[in-house]
């Protein structure tokens, strides 16, 4: 999937910035089309960062962002999003008193002048969430987690991207359910909509993932075909520091008088 | 002990605070000042002004006393009052109460009139204890409210027909030499100049002084404040107290002066107004305080004068109120300073000219001078380098290197908490997790997020109770002990988003950290005393001694603000090291941080660790640092101690491998088949 020539995101440099602290610092990555990434890396590391920023969420102090040819930079969220960058954030942020319907509608706010098309693309939505079929007139805040964060995604999908970033997927959710969330990412993604995930669990999201970059201190640090990544010993040591890995077991805790 | 680079530059290096500029021989000084003082004493009889000027200049001394009042509680201690006018009355009513019933005249109803707006004004301060911003600013409306609605209406107070009066009198015999004749404005004018000299020097003193400095830390941040030592509580009372105490010499002055008053003086749109004042003053400032309370009297004259101007002074007032808001936030202060930045450049300019250098001669820098505190907050140096660097003098803190042995559990216990248990409603967020952090340790504590890292340092600092177990520092109990209490037994911290002091320079913020070592009580402070001056001398030589060590010489005498985010980190830093404690909490330090600001925290922390024997506990995401620097780690997961080691240990340890990058090819994955 990846080494096309002409990437659908590519960052550049990037630099932001909360206050006076910096938490991007000359992070570079691309996402090709039709490819499904994962961001990982520790707390703090700049992954929901990155996300923002790429959104427009935040604006970038230094660095380019370019999308399907157009340099996005700075641009504000509604306009990204209208380009075909659709962004669910960590924690879902559905609108939880109105229903699944109205939260799908509101999904579908930047093609709102091709009203005609709502019904289609809904429709075409929730074949991949039957159960949100079956909820629509009920309040969003209602669902119980997993049928909330595919409102989440359903929602995201509603504005038709190119591209669907995913903040913490898995955040608060029961093993079986993140599998099925993973099972409709890659079904999204073989309909040809690009997925970047940032997730905590690291083993899951590379082994759903074409390719991975490792964040720590806002830039990346280690970059592969997940797959490759899994097996690196590089990647347990950007996490717990030099000459960490599997080796003997620690003892286990003992008292501490 | 490590041998340190000695700096030879010791001496120039040393941050001090910039000196006065030297004007000219002390005599020329001191000439100058006594023929200000004579210019201010004598006007009313000796230029040739109408009476009603004089009267304008008691409104301004009156103005300027309840703005200097505003200043300290409001501009300093960040508490804000809508109450200042009943303050005011309260002042003005017990003075009238006192010659009614007991028949106490001006000069000796003075202290008493004061006590009763300061301890009302104190019992406001306990009710606004509860309270912070908005909601503060509505307690105090209400308050005032209700002193208007039924303090000021009660005839026991204000006296019967609504009106409270006091005969004006005379001081002494009249016509002889030491006599004062009230009636005579001029004479007046003397007496409530001689109140507000009186307010500023208290509150000036105050400013320059550990009670001053713990004001602005309580404004700045509370949280930061109590791990200083600094006991919030007390100090707001104190900051009501002195505040109501100069509002009610202001009232007390101002009865003594007109001889009658009546509770619509005194009413919330007074204290409104009083508001306006200190904000256009600037709100911090004395000096802007006295400017604004001139200005306020002056623009009552001339719209009292000018015809055509009838009516628009509330118009006026509220214009140059919002313009001070939106266009110079500093107010009258801040535009001063300007000017006298400017004036000051042109002068060194002129004189740099006619004796063909530079006004070297005007910084003598040897003694460290307790200058005026504006001064102290005055631009410096702007370069910000490394600030991790070449280590000066050799500090004596707790000057214990590490033993060297073999099993961390010689090593004496600094901290140890048992069995800690935070429960938030159904949320067990920490479940029974011990731990012991020993004598000359750094001792980290990590976790994936989540996993109540944050919660159990709260528990440990004293920002949450736990639902159950105990904190033991130093071999004492301090489970139950407020934060400011732990810090007295010697626990410093830094906070994961910073908490340093906004409005003070890097040199101040350290100096409030000395509160602790400094034993002087504001009494002391008001009138500085010689113990006071000498304790101020050894706090301000201790913070030097500190911000040598740590290179922060380029920043010292920088506002914090605007500084960059790794050098806020070693200053705060800094200030839990000028406490003295032995034992130093760090939250989050590496947050925010690149790596090479990253490895130069580690470098520093080991620095301090060999050389002042200062023990560590600290949280991080930044497993890699914490693994670098540490001695011993302890690692929880989900609310419990998942393992505790040696970095060594902890990084091969499989469950917290697993912890922090979730199960390896688990089942969940094999069903979703990647």
């Amino acid at each position: 999937m990846s080494g096309l020539i002409d990437p659908l995101l590519s960052v550049n440099d990037l630099d932001a910035h909360y206050g006076p602290i910096q938490a991007l610092r000359g992070l570079t990555l691309h996402v090709n089309r039709g490819e499904m990434v994962a961001l990982v890396g520790a707390n703090g590391a700049g992954k929901s960062t990155t996300l923002r920023t790429v959104s427009g969420m935040i604006r970038p102090s230094g660095g380019a962002v370019m999308f399907d040819g157009e340099d996005i930079g700075g641009l504000p969220p509604q306009r990204v999003v209208a380009r075909g960058l659709a962004h669910l954030p960590e924690g879902r942020e559905l609108f939880p008193n109105m229903s699944v319907e109205d939260n799908l509608r509101a999904g579908f706010w930047v093609r709102r002048h091709q009203s005609s098309d709502y019904a289609a693309m809904r429709d075409r939505v929730m074949d991949h969430f039957p159960i949100l079929r079956e909820r629509a007139k009920q309040a969003a805040g209602t669902l119980s987690g997993g049928e909330q964060q595919m409102l989440g995604v359903a929602r995201a999908l509603m504005c038709d991207p190119k591209l669907l970033v995913v903040d913490e997927l898995s955040l608060g959710l029961a093993p079986l359910i993140v599998a099925k969330l993973f099972d409709i990412l890659h079904e999204i993604n073989n309909e040809g909509t690009a997925v970047v995930i940032v997730e905590q669990f690291v083993h899951m999201v590379l082994q759903n993932t074409d390719r991975a970059y490792v964040l720590a201190k806002g830039h990346v640090v280690l970059e592969g075909r997940s797959a490759d990544l899994l097996a690196d010993p590089k990647l347990i040591a950007s996490y717990l520091g030099e000459g960490a890995g599997h080796g003997q077991r620690a003892p286990t805790p003992a008292g501490v008088s | 002990m490590v041998r340190l680079p000695q700096l030879s530059i010791r001496r120039t290096s040393v941050p001090r605070l910039p000196a006065l500029p030297q004007i000219g021989p002390r005599a020329r000084r001191l000439a100058i000042s006594l023929l200000a003082l004579a210019l201010i004493v004598s006007w009313p009889w000796t230029l040739p002004l109408p009476l009603a000027i004089v009267t304008d200049a008691v409104h301004a001394c009156e103005y300027a006393m309840v703005a200097v009042s505003l200043v300290l509680l409001t501009g300093w201690v960040g508490q804000i009052s809508l109450a200042q006018g009943a303050f005011v009355g309260v002042g003005a009513f017990v003075t009238a109460l006192v010659f009614r019933k007991a028949n106490i005249p001006f000069p000796a109803s003075l202290p008493i009139a004061v006590a009763a707006s300061a301890l009302v004004a104190v019992l406001l301060g306990i009710v606004a204890l509860r309270v912070r911003g908005l909601y503060l600013a509505v307690a105090t409306l209400i308050f005032a409210w209700m002193a208007d609605a039924f303090l000021f209406s009660a005839s026991w107070l204000v006296g019967a027909g609504g009106s409270a009066s006091l005969p004006t009198g005379t001081i002494g015999k009249t016509n002889t030499f030491v006599s004062f004749d009230l009636h005579d404005v001029r004479v007046f004018y003397l007496v409530i100049l001689a109140g507000l000299c009186l307010g500023l020097f208290g509150a000036s003193n105050l400013r320059d002084s550990k009670t001053g400095r713990a004001f602005f830390a309580v404004r700045g941040s509370e949280m930061a404040a109590v791990s200083l030592g600094i006991d919030v509580t007390r100090y707001k009372l104190l900051a009501f107290g002195l505040s109501g105490a100069i509002a009610g010499l202001a009232g007390h002055l101002q009865i003594v002066g007109d001889g009658s008053a009546v509770p619509a003086q005194f009413n919330f749109l007074t204290s409104l107004f009083y508001l306006s004042i200190a904000v256009v003053g600037g709100l911090t400032s004395l000096s802007g305080a006295v400017a604004a309370g001139i200005l306020f009297s002056a623009l009552n004259e001339v719209f009292f004068r000018v015809t055509a101007l009838n009516g628009y002074i509330d118009i006026v007032a509220a214009m140059l109120l919002l313009t001070v808001l939106i266009v110079y936030p500093g107010g009258l202060a801040a535009s001063g300073q300007t000017l006298g930045r400017r004036l000051q450049t042109i002068a060194s300019a002129l004189r740099s000219r006619l004796s063909g250098s530079a006004a070297v001669e005007a910084l003598d820098g040897s003694i460290v001078q307790l200058s005026e505190h504006g001064s102290s907050r005055a631009s410096a140096p702007s370069t910000v380098e490394t600030v991790v660097g070449e280590q000066g003098s050799l500090l004596e803190l707790i000057a214990r290197a590490r033993p060297e042995v073999e099993d961390r559990l010689e090593l004496e216990p600094v901290l140890e908490a048992r069995g800690i248990i935070v429960r938030f409603g159904g949320l067990t967020a920490v479940n029974d997790v011990s731990l012991m952090v020993r004598r000359g340790e750094i001792v980290g504590l990590i976790g994936p997020n989540g996993a109540g890292k944050t919660t159990l340092f709260n528990a440990i600092a004293g920002l949450n109770e736990p639902t159950a177990g105990s904190v033991h520092i130093f071999g004492k109990d301090a489970t139950a002990l407020p934060v400011h209490a732990r810090a007295a037994l010697g626990v410093g911290r830094t906070f994961q988003l910073i908490q340093l002091f906004p409005q003070l320079s890097v040199f101040d913020n350290l100096l409030a950290a000395t509160h602790l070592l400094n034993p002087t009580g504001f009494l002391q402070h008001l009138v500085v005393s010689e113990r006071a001056l000498y304790e101020e001398k050894a706090a301000r030589e201790r913070v030097t001694e500190i911000i040598d060590r740590l290179g922060l010489h380029d920043v010292a005498h920088r506002t914090v603000s605007g500084l960059p985010f790794g050098v806020l980190r070693i200053v705060e830093l800094a200030r839990a090291l000028v406490t003295g404690a032995p034992f130093v909490m760090l939250d989050e330090p590496a947050s925010g941080l690149d790596d090479a600001e990253t490895q130069k925290l580690a470098d520093l922390l080991l620095t301090l660790r060999n050389d002042l024997g200062i023990t560590f506990l600290l949280i991080e995401h930044d497993v890699a640092m914490v693994t670098s620097v540490t001695d011993y780690m302890y690692v929880i997961n989900r609310g419990q101690l998942l393992a505790e080691g040696t970095p060594g240990d902890i990084q091969r340890n499989e469950d917290v491998i697993a912890a922090y990058l979730g199960q390896p090819a688990g089942q969940v994955a094999e069903e979703v088949g990647a």
